[in-house]
Parts: C-alpha cells; structure tokens; sequence
C-alpha cells in the first residue's frame, strides 16, 4: 500500500527501464486506434440505422420496416412500369445486405419475438425443421454431377 | 431373485419344478353380471378412442390423447394499444403504426405454407388453388430430380409422426401450464406496484371523508373545548378542596392531641402534687393536722349527739 502513496515533494524517482519501453508502444497503438478512428470508422454508414429515420416521426424504431421513401409494392406493379421500377431501385451490396437483414427480423418477429402466446412445440419444431433445411441445402452441391446423369429434357 | 428359495431339496432323479405366481389386471378384474350387454373388444377400442367410459367405469381414464387438436387459446384478451395516440405533433401513424405484439403466429396450412402465400390464389382458382400449385410444383420438382429425395429424407415421416404425437399428446396442456406461469410472474411484479402505491390509494380514499367528516364536527368545536376546560376545572378544585380538607384535618388533629397530651399531663402532674403533699402533710403532721381532725371529728360527734 506504500506504494499507492503520493511521494513527498521533491523525491527523486529513477525511472524503471521496462516502462520506457511499454509506455512508447502502447502510446503507439493508442495513436493507431485514434487515428483509425477519425478516418475510417466515426465516418462509415456501416451498421447505423437508416439516414431518414427520425424517432419523432416514425416511432420506435423496428428492424423488419422500411424507413426510406415508399414506393409501390412488386405486385402492385404493372409490367410495362417494371423496368422503372427496378431501375428505381439501390443495388448497392449494403442495400441488399439490408434488405436480407430485414426479412430475417420480420419472420423473426412474425414467428418468434412478435407473439405473445405462441405455441412451444411449433417453435421447437420450427427450428429442428430450420437447421435440417439449412443443412440440407448445403449439401446439394453433392448431388449436381449426380443430376447430370439422370434425366434429359 | 433366486428361484432357490421357492424350490425345496430336490428328491433324487426329481425335475426340479418352480411355481412363480403370475398376476394380472385381467386377473383381478371382476367380470360383471351376464345378465348386461357387454361391448365388444373393437367396440370397447372404439369407446376408448371417443373418451367415453366403459359400463364398469364412472370416468373414461386420463389419456395422452384427451387433447388431440385442441388449440390453446387464452381467455384474456391482450391489453388495447390506443390507434390515435401521437407521441409527437408530426407522427406518422399512417405508415408507421405503433409495433403491437400479435397473439397468434401467422396461420400456416399443412405446417409449411403461410396463409398469405395461398389466398391470393382464392380470387383466380378458388380454394383449391393453392393446393393444387403448391403440389403441382413439388411434383414437377422431384420428378425432375431438380429437389432430390435423397436416402437421408426416411427420416421425414418419422419426425412428422413424431411432431404429430408430441402436438396432440403434450402441446395443449403445455401451452397452458406456461400461460399460468406467465400471469404469475406479471402478477408478481403488478404486486409490487401495488404495495408501493399501496399507501397512495389509501389517502386518496380517505382523504375526502377525513376532510368532509371534519368540516362536520368543526362547528362544535367551541363549546366541545368549552365543555372539557370546564370539566377538567372542576375536576382541579374538587381535587383542590379535597387537600385543603385534609390538609386542615391533619392539622386540627394534631393541635387537638397536642392540647389534650398537655391537659392530661397537667391533670396528671397536679392530682400527684396534691395528694403526695397532702400525704407527707398527714404523715409528717405538719402544724397539727391530725390533731385538728380528731378535735373536728370530736365536735361533729357532739353536735351529733347533741341534734338526735
């Protein structure tokens, strides 16, 4: 506990020769993260909510909608205006990735988080049903050469 | 269990025999009276699948399959969320309604396709639309061997057979003992709540009829407190007059035994004076007392004598 002390003025430290060699380096990595920081991440978009949400307007904020301006719905679209349509569209890989993202939270919400009584077993069995799906289609890529013997058109 | 202890020493060139006795509910049942019709062996099958006791039974027997397609539903509604309520002036209700937690999960048809996916086909096809798309396509899909039925899919019906039983067997009565656990726990902190605004309901209960009942009383007030200074002044001088005459008695008594200690002793001291004197006078004969009293005695005699 001597140790936690403040000295009594005028005391003569020597320095500790380790910590002349710690203290440079962790500054160094300081300075490293400090810069990283100022340059790359406080000027990202990358995993911040939409530009255009505004909580007075909009209300809590809810990860399966969409806070951007609303367009009509595909199937309201007609055919002659689907070249507009698509070309309306972002085709940026953030605007997919977000979109994606957004169908996970709503069957999310619809199945899991959303209601209040859902059924246990159905759950269970959804996610049992889930992984094997998942599994499934991950190994199809064993049967394509199989295919090709199989059947012609 | 060793049969050895059912079995005795066995007698030579004997084959050892050993009696296990064997028990069963078919044993001990009673069979009732012929006189009754008795259901047959299906038809007792039958009755048991329907739930409905047998003629020797008051109750059908508790069953995994009592709660074959029954749906939990709870019996109180979720609390309304308000439709009109705007946090802010500019709140967009319209396209961004408050988030309410639904009840149910979206209603599936055959456990795989969501509702949503099957009505638009009602407008075009009619309600055996979607199943007839829906199949049509998984057809095509396997019979193109484009969705492969690898040697790993068996596993299929048994899961479904076996989703099936834990649905209809435990799901139900699941559903309900969760719904109970969850009321509890809200309950448990509504509780909470409650006891700490227990005191706040209780004013605001008592607090009118505190103000109103002593509206009421307060006209009375003067001659009330009028009534009980006079009372406890009372009370003072009686407690007051009974001092000073106790006081007094003391005091007059204790006058009265002094003077009568002292009158006594005067009696006392004088009747002892006197007669002593008078007693050392007559012994001592002090100018001739005795004498005197025998020349009075002699005379008295005379006058006596002289009279009669």
């Amino acid at each position: 506990m001597s140790f936690l002390r403040v000295p009594p003025p005028h005391t003569k430290i020597t320095p500790w020769v380790p910590d002349l060699i710690f203290i440079p380096i962790s500054r160094a990595f300081e300075r490293l993260g400090v810069y990283f920081y100022n340059r790359v991440i406080s000027k990202t978009e990358i995993g911040l909510l939409h530009k255009s949400y505004n909580p007075k307007v909009h209300g809590p904020y809810v990860h399966h909608r969409y806070y951007g301006k609303l367009d009509t719905k595909l199937f309201d679209v007609k055919l002659s205006e689907l070249g507009a349509w698509i070309a309306r569209r972002e085709k940026t890989p953030s605007a997919f990735y977000n979109e994606f993202m957004r169908n996970i939270w709503r069957a999310h919400y619809h199945y899991y988080s959303g209601p209040v009584y859902a059924s246990v077993v159905k759950t269970i069995f959804r996610f049992i049903f889930a992984y094997s799906f998942l599994n499934w289609l991950v190994k199809q890529h064993r049967y394509w050469e199989v295919k090709k013997c199989l059947y012609h058109w | 269990m060793s049969l050895s202890r059912v079995a005795t020493a066995p007698k030579a060139g004997m084959r050892l025999v050993a009696v296990i006795p064997m028990r069963a509910s078919s044993t001990v049942a009673t069979t009732p009276a012929t006189g009754e019709e008795q259901p047959g062996y299906f038809q007792k099958i039958a009755l048991r699948f329907k739930g409905i006791p047998l003629p020797s039974e008051t109750h059908a027997p508790k069953s995994l399959f009592d709660d074959i397609g029954k749906q939990f539903v709870p019996p109180e509604p979720l609390p309304k969320v308000p439709k009109d309520y705007k946090e802010h002036p500019e709140r967009d209700l319209v396209n961004y309604p408050y988030p309410e937690r639904p009840t149910f999960e979206p209603k599936t048809r055959l456990l795989m396709v969501p509702d949503s996916w099957c009505t638009p086909f009602h407008k075009i096809t009619g309600t055996s639309g979607p199943y007839l798309f829906y199949g049509g396509l998984f057809a095509f899909l396997l019979n193109k061997e484009l969705w492969v039925f690898e040697e790993q899919g068996h596993m299929l019906v048994g899961w479904i057979i076996f989703y099936l039983l834990v649905k209809n067997g435990f799901g139900y009565k699941i559903d309900q003992s969760l719904y109970k656990a969850y009321q509890e726990r809200v309950d448990y902190f509504k509780n909470l709540i409650k006891e700490d605004l227990k005191e706040a309901v209780e004013f605001r209960k008592n607090s009118a009829a505190e103000t109103d009942a002593l509206k009421a009383v307060q006209e009375n007030f003067p001659t009330i407190f009028k009534e009980n200074m006079a009372l406890q002044l009372e009370a003072t001088y009686r407690k007051n007059v009974d001092t000073v005459a106790t006081e007094l008695k003391r005091r007059l008594d204790y006058l009265q035994e002094t003077e009568a200690t002292k009158q006594r002793f005067e009696r006392d001291l004088l009747l002892k004076l006197i007669s002593e004197g008078v007693q050392k006078q007559i012994e001592t004969n002090q100018g001739d007392i005795k004498d005197a009293y025998l020349d009075n005695c002699i005379s008295q005699l005379k006058n006596l004598s002289t009279s009669s």
